[in-house]
């Protein structure tokens, strides 16, 4: 079963944009994604992370921290994914986790309470993943106690972003299929038996009619005998 | 192996698990008095009720002289002990393709003596591949462990599974830590003598 590879939504996530401040002049680039700039040292504009990055990297600009990656706001986020035990809450970002990565790597000097942040991006992951990883076990457990819909069930994933659901779905998957196909063969072996059995009543019941025929040859004799 | 393949036929017919898997035996009982059968290169007779272990392809044809009885490792003795606690119990040292096995023998060409106890074994199937499945994501995703331990008490399907498993984390780890650009050596090198 093929998966989206981590480095692969990282560059979906690339396209996001990201405040920075140039250190060069350049006129207005037309990309195919979208027109960016001008460009003038001092003069913040929103570009796209990948090419944030690369100018990072040439020293041509200085990244702003997103305002969602602050200290506090992280704080206030792990705190309310703590207060619930089942539901996530909805991210702050996306893709917050490819972006701080990317920052966090590439545009440390940057950036304020790095060490706090990293650490705080890490909780966060691992309650979310864990509370995902839960909901995925009580969906599995249903199946093998209860009974499975003919089109395999439908189920919604509320607030994870493509990088957590990622992360779970291939044993998530794997499961799905295999109760689908087993649950499958128990239904069509019950539906059988039940089949045969009601031909083999069918086969031993008697010659007088039974059931709604037998009440409506009562009811035309009823009827007969008042006229 | 794709336990959606299993009864597929033919989309099975080329698949080369369901051809080793199909090769394993299944214990049966001759109907009528069977004579000259050359099962081990010498002609046999067979008295009606005796046991005759057959591969499963050759017993799905043979419906029409033989009954067929679950093997021991899907027998209700066995199917209780894999209910009780399915994670702990070695599938690869009872039936290597356990799941797979399990799910041909249901199938509508085999006669046993009654329908309940295939829906049964199939109910005890479906609930240990889910929870050993769980199992085997908690194993993969822990940081210390002997795979090895792991991978000896799995069956083929769920040995393919758990190194997806293990490759898949790996692949996160070396991307949390930025070390997805570096160029590494390939696995299917071979090494010169």
């Amino acid at each position: 079963m093929a998966t989206i590879l981590p480095c692969e939504i990282e560059f979906l996530a690339e396209d996001e944009l990201i405040k920075v401040t140039p250190r060069f002049r350049e006129a207005r680039l037309q990309m195919i994604s979208g027109n960016y700039g001008p460009f003038a040292p001092g003069v913040p504009l929103k570009i796209p992370i990948w090419m944030a990055m690369n100018l990072k990297s040439r020293g041509l600009v200085i990244v702003h921290q997103p305002r969602w990656m602050s200290a506090e706001k992280l704080k206030e986020w792990l705190d309310s994914e703590n207060a619930d035990n089942t539901n996530a809450i909805a991210p702050l970002h996306y893709h917050y986790r490819e972006i701080s990565r990317m920052i966090l790597q590439n545009c440390r000097d940057n950036l304020s309470d790095v060490t706090e942040i990293e650490q705080l991006i890490e909780d966060i992951w691992n309650v979310r993943v864990s509370k995902l990883k839960m909901s995925c076990k009580n969906v599995l457990k249903e199946r093998w106690q209860n009974e499975i819909p003919d089109h395999g069930g439908v189920f919604k994933v509320n607030n994870f972003t493509q990088m957590e659901v990622n992360f779970i779905r291939a044993n998530f998957l794997k499961g799905l299929n295999v109760s689908f196909v087993m649950s499958n063969k128990i239904t069509d072996i019950e539906q059988k038996a039940a089949a045969h059995q009601l031909a083999d009543d069918t086969t031993n019941t008697s010659s007088f009619p039974t059931g709604s025929s037998a009440s409506t040859l009562s009811q035309f004799t009823q009827s007969q005998t008042q006229n | 192996m794709d336990l959606s393949m299993v009864d597929r036929s033919p989309g099975n017919y080329l698949d080369l698990e369901d051809i080793v898997m199909s090769d394993s035996k299944i214990p049966c009982r001759s109907r009528f008095h069977l004579k000259n059968i050359d099962l081990h290169s010498v002609p046999e007779e067979f008295d009606e009720g005796k046991k005759i272990e057959l591969p499963l392809w050759l017993a799905e044809s043979m419906t029409e002289f033989v009954r067929h009885e679950f093997p021991k490792e899907y027998t209700t003795r066995f199917q209780s002990i894999l209910r009780a606690d399915p994670e702990i119990v070695n599938l690869h040292r009872h039936e290597p393709k356990y799941f797979a096995k399990g799910l041909k023998l249901s199938s509508e060409k085999l006669d046993f003596p009654d329908p309940r106890d295939t829906v049964i074994m199939l109910e005890t199937l479906l609930e240990a591949a889910s929870r050993r499945m769980l199992w085997i994501a908690m194993q993969a995703s822990a940081s210390k462990i002997n795979q090895s331990k792991v991978e000896c008490k799995l069956d083929d399907g769920e040995k393919v599974h758990y190194s997806q498993l293990i490759a898949q984390q790996e692949e996160y780890k070396e991307w949390k830590t930025g070390r997805t650009g570096i160029i590494k050596e390939s696995k299917d090198r071979f090494k010169s003598i």
